[in-house]
Parts: structure tokens; sequence; C-alpha cells
């Protein structure tokens, strides 16, 4: 499913209109992003967590070049799925 | 920071950003996710979220695990899951953040520092990179060159176990089959390293008379030679000499007469003289003496027998072959029960030894030209060496040789012989090389280790060891393989 998809089915789904919609799904995605920069992370009820997560500094080496780089530690956005979604999944 | 978000506090953050009503946010909100979990439940595989991410369906493979509490072997089913990758902009977003927190200079420092441990001959270019680009552009540039460069060491190794296995299926067979063939194998082996030690003993001694035949042509002084020769080394050759040496007929005074007479030249005498000697020889006290062609015709039953040893050994594991080639697909993935064996083993050596039966009594009729000349040699005249030497090898053969030992034998010549003893050594290589082929087939099933055979995987050891792949986990476990995808071949494995 693609984002237009996404908003389409969304805009069906509460009537609003499709600019509603998309400013509100901004304003959405803004928040949880800010949130998770912060360092908080963002619990939804039945969808599950996004967290923010701390990737480690490591070190690589380049066969060709045959040189070791350093890869600076970084942030990245984890998810993990509710138990009720995998319920939900895996029911059957 | 650190804390925990809920559903209201995004719903909140909506409400300042968009300025709409509580209401409106939280049924946004609420439409939002509920509209991303039942697209994933109803079945589709991704769900694309401009500037989050994209919400991927994974489907976790069934797997092996054990009962901490009793140790007993448990299969934890598979499931399905939803996995979370974030869009690009989003990681850039969180690290711009992060050091626009933290200062622009911490983390090109903490790239310096971490370096010189590790940078340690090639370092310098790139450390100096990473410093002039912290201090002119912003710290995120640098970010991204480092990434560019991962990027090309990671990609490669995904699909490769899969083709693997592939390929392997074919391969899958009962264990009571495979022994078996691993045994004829290991017999044909035997037999085949006996019979070449045998040849090469053979070839040697060839060699040697030959090389006692020129050095008497050459030596003017016969008697010592044949003295010495006599004492040390076997009746054959040493009569063989004696008989070139006490031989006086007219050939031999006319080349002492006729003292022009090149080296060549006599040596060819002496070659007519033998073959003349051999063809009149056909009691077997009288065979004794023509040492040079009984050699050679030795080796060339010596290559007879083990090409039809090989021969019918090939047959054997190429039938046991087919018929597990024409089992395979119609349960491939199943452990193999035994019912395999019987049906396998059954129609097929009988088929085989009765031909070998028939192609054993074809040979005798084919070859009594060469077996007239070889074998009459065999029994009594022979030095012992290669009485044991033709014995063990084939068990046939010595019957055929008492028979045609009796008749009168008609010699043809040397010609005849060679020809079959190149054919049959061809015979012989593409044994081997057949032999060779049927290598990668043998497998050990010792219970508690296994060999790891080129193209095999872990799922195929789990496969055929445990009969299911969930064991995969636990071998790579007991082993503490670091890369599970690429094991060493011939790389033992321990089985848990």
């Amino acid at each position: 499913m693609t984002n237009k998809e996404l908003l389409e089915k969304l805009s069906q789904k509460t009537n609003f209109e499709m600019d509603e919609v998309k400013k509100l799904s901004s304003s959405l995605i803004e928040s949880v992003l800010e949130s998770l920069s912060d360092g908080n992370s963002v619990t939804i009820q039945g969808f599950g967590s996004l967290e923010p997560r701390e990737k480690a500094s490591r070190k690589i080496y380049n066969p060709t070049t045959k040189t070791y780089l350093v890869v600076p530690p970084k942030k990245t956005v984890g998810y993990k799925m509710s138990a009720a979604l995998k319920d939900r999944l895996n029911a059957k | 920071m650190n804390e925990k978000l809920s559903f209201q506090n995004i719903a909140d953050l909506i409400v300042q950003k968009a300025d709409v009503p509580k209401k409106t946010a939280d049924t946004f909100a609420k439409a939002f996710f509920d509209t991303i979990t039942d697209t994933l439940v109803a079945g589709e595989e991704t769900v694309k979220v401009k500037g989050l991410g994209v919400f991927k369906l994974v489907s976790m493979g069934s797997r092996e695990s054990v009962n901490v509490s009793n140790g007993e072997r448990i299969v934890i089913p598979g499931y399905k899951k939803v996995a979370f990758t974030p869009e690009d902009g989003v990681v850039e977003f969180l690290n711009r953040k992060a050091v626009e927190d933290e200062a622009a200079s911490v983390s090109a420092v903490s790239a310096v520092a971490d370096a010189p441990e590790v940078q340690e001959i090639p370092a310098v270019v790139e450390e100096d990179k990473v410093e002039d680009k912290a201090e002119d552009a912003s710290p995120v540039e640098t970010e991204k060159t480092v990434e560019e460069l991962i990027q090309v060491a990671e990609p490669t190794h995904v699909e490769e176990p899969q083709d693997a296995f592939a390929g392997i299926d074919m391969l899958i067979s009962t264990p009571e089959s495979v022994e078996e063939v691993r045994q004829q194998y290991e017999e044909a082996k035997a037999r085949m390293e006996v019979a070449v030690e045998e040849a090469r003993k053979a070839n040697a001694e060839k060699v040697r008379l030959e090389k006692l035949l020129e050095r008497l042509e050459a030596n003017a002084v016969p008697e010592s030679v044949v003295e010495l020769q006599g004492g040390e080394t076997k009746e054959g050759e040493a009569e063989a000499a004696e008989k070139i040496e006490n031989q006086p007929s007219g050939e031999v005074q006319d080349k002492t007469s006729a003292e022009e007479a090149t080296e060549g030249e006599r040596r060819q005498r002496a070659f007519d003289r033998l073959m003349n000697e051999s063809s009149r020889k056909e009691e077997p006290q009288e065979t004794r003496k023509w040492g040079w062609q009984f050699w050679t015709a030795a080796v060339v039953v010596f290559l007879i027998v083990i090409g039809f040893l090989l021969y019918q050994t090939f047959r054997n594991i190429e039938a046991v072959e087919k018929v597990q080639m024409a089992e395979m697909p119609a349960k491939p993935t199943k452990y193999p029960a035994k019912k395999g064996k019987p049906t396998i083993t059954q129609p097929t050596v009988p088929v085989a030894s009765s031909s070998a039966h028939k192609k054993d009594s074809a040979a005798q009729a084919t070859k009594s030209e060469t077996s007239r000349i070889s074998t009459p040699s065999t029994p009594p005249a022979q030095p012992a060496q290669s009485a044991q030497s033709v014995q063990p090898v084939s068990p046939t053969k010595p019957a055929a040789a008492q028979k045609t030992e009796q008749k009168p034998a008609a010699a043809k010549g040397v010609a005849n012989d060679k020809k079959q003893e190149k054919t049959v050594t061809k015979d012989k290589k593409q044994e081997k090389a057949v032999a060779k082929d049927k290598k990668p087939e043998q497998k050990p099933t010792r219970p508690t280790s296994h060999v790891m055979q080129r193209g095999e995987s872990l799922t195929r050891v789990s496969q055929k060891y445990y009969g299911t792949k969930d064991s995969v986990q636990a071998i790579i476990r007991k082993n503490k393989l670091k890369d599970p995808n690429n094991v060493p071949l011939g790389y033992v494995i321990k089985l848990p």
C-alpha cells in the first residue's frame, strides 16, 4: 500500500477532505518524529511502539581499498508491534 | 527525554500543530493507525507511510529451541510479524537533531578518537577526510559519506544458500543406499589401489628387465652379468638373461663376426630372437624363459581386471543413483525411510552381477588371444610377486588362467597386446574419473559429527540428521558458527 492509497482510505474512513487528511497526517508524522528525536518513545494501543534506538559505532573494513573505517554511532527508529497486532496477524 | 508517549500525547501534539479540534485529531490518529494495522492484517505486504517509513509483513519460519527447564527440544512455531524500516529522511532527521543538540564537534571527535585504534595502516587518509569534513561542512555530511562507503561493502551474500539448496535437494537420498554406495565405492577404491600397486610393480619389473636386456646387449662380457643378476633377482629374469646369452644361434655368430654392426641393429636382433623364442614356447616349463613378454602380458591382465571391476562397481552405483533420482520428486523433503533400500538394492545387484558374469565370459572369449599369451605364464613359472598380485585382484581370473594354460598358446606378437593395453588403460582412466565424480556422494553418517561437503548447507545437514530444518539454529549454536551461510568446506560440525 502506498502513501496515496493510505490517505485515500483515511479520507473515506473519516469523511475528511483529502487536503485535510494530508495536513493531519503530515502533522501526525511530524509530531511522532519530533517525539522520537527528543528521545521519547511513542506507544500506540493496538499498533505497537516506535522508539529511538542508538546504533553503536563500529569498525568496518573495505576489502578493495584495504582501509578501516569507523562508522559513527547513529540513531534510528525501532518498531515493535503490539501483542494485540501479533495476535490479529497470527489468528486462524 | 526517554518518556513513553501514548496515543493521547500524540493527539495533543496534532492539535497544536494542525490547529484542529481535539476530537478531529483523536479520530484521525485513531483511523490512521487502525488503517495501517487493518491493511496489514488483511494480508497487504507493505504499507508505505511517507515521511515515516515502511511497515512490512514478515513471516518468521518455525525454528527449534530447547526448553530451558528440562532440556527438551521444542519447536517454536512460525509466525508473522510487522517489521518497520524508517525512511532515510527520518534517520537523517534524528541524527541531525542529535548533532545539533550535542554540538557539532562531538560526533567528529568521537569518530576521530575511535579511529587511531582501528585504522592501523591505511587510516590516515580516511581520518583526515573525516576531520576536514567535520570542520568544513556539517557533520551529517561526513556521516553520509561514511555510509556511502559502507554500502559498498555490504551487499552480496543473501541469496546464496537458497541457490545452493535447490541443487542439493536432488542429492537427498536414503541413508541406507548412501551407505551402500559408499561401501561399494570404498571396496572399489581399495581394489583399485591394490591393482594399481601391483601394476606399478609389474611395470617396474618390466622396465628393469628391459634395462637388463639393454645392458646385456651392450656388455661384451655376458657371463658375469648373468651371474650377478641371477644371484640377486628372480628366476624369470635370470633365465631370460641366460637365454639371451646361451642361445648361440647363427645370428649371434653373425653379430660377433660382423663387428661393424651398430648398437641399434644388435638390439633389434636380440629383440627378434626373444620374439621367436617366446613364440616357440608352449609348455609352462618353458614359459619362464620369456620374462619380458610375460611381464607385458601380466600388465595387460591387470589392467583388464581392474577395468572390469571398476566397470561393475560403476554400474552398480549408477543403477542405485537412477532409482534414487526417480524416487526423489515423489517425496523430496520428507526424510526417506527404510523403504528405499530393498527396492533399490535387490533389483540392481543381481542385474549388475549377472552382467558382470556375462562380461567376464565375454572377456574370456574375446581376449582368448591375449590370455593364451599371457595366462600360461601365470601360475607356475611366475615369480611370487605377480602370483600374489593376480589372485587377490580377480577371483574369476585364476580359473580362467588355469583353463587356458593347458591350451597351446598361439603367440601373436606384442602388437596385439599393446593395442589391448591401450584400450584398457583408457577404460581405466574413465573409470577413475567416474569414481572421482562419485566422491561427493560419500556421506559420513556419524551421529555426533558431520563433515561439510561441497554445496552443502546447514539446512541440508539438519534435514539429513533430524528430518527437519528447524535444527539449524541448534547446530549453529552448538558449533558457535559465526557465519552460518558460509561454513568452510570440510568443516567438521558437531551435531547436537
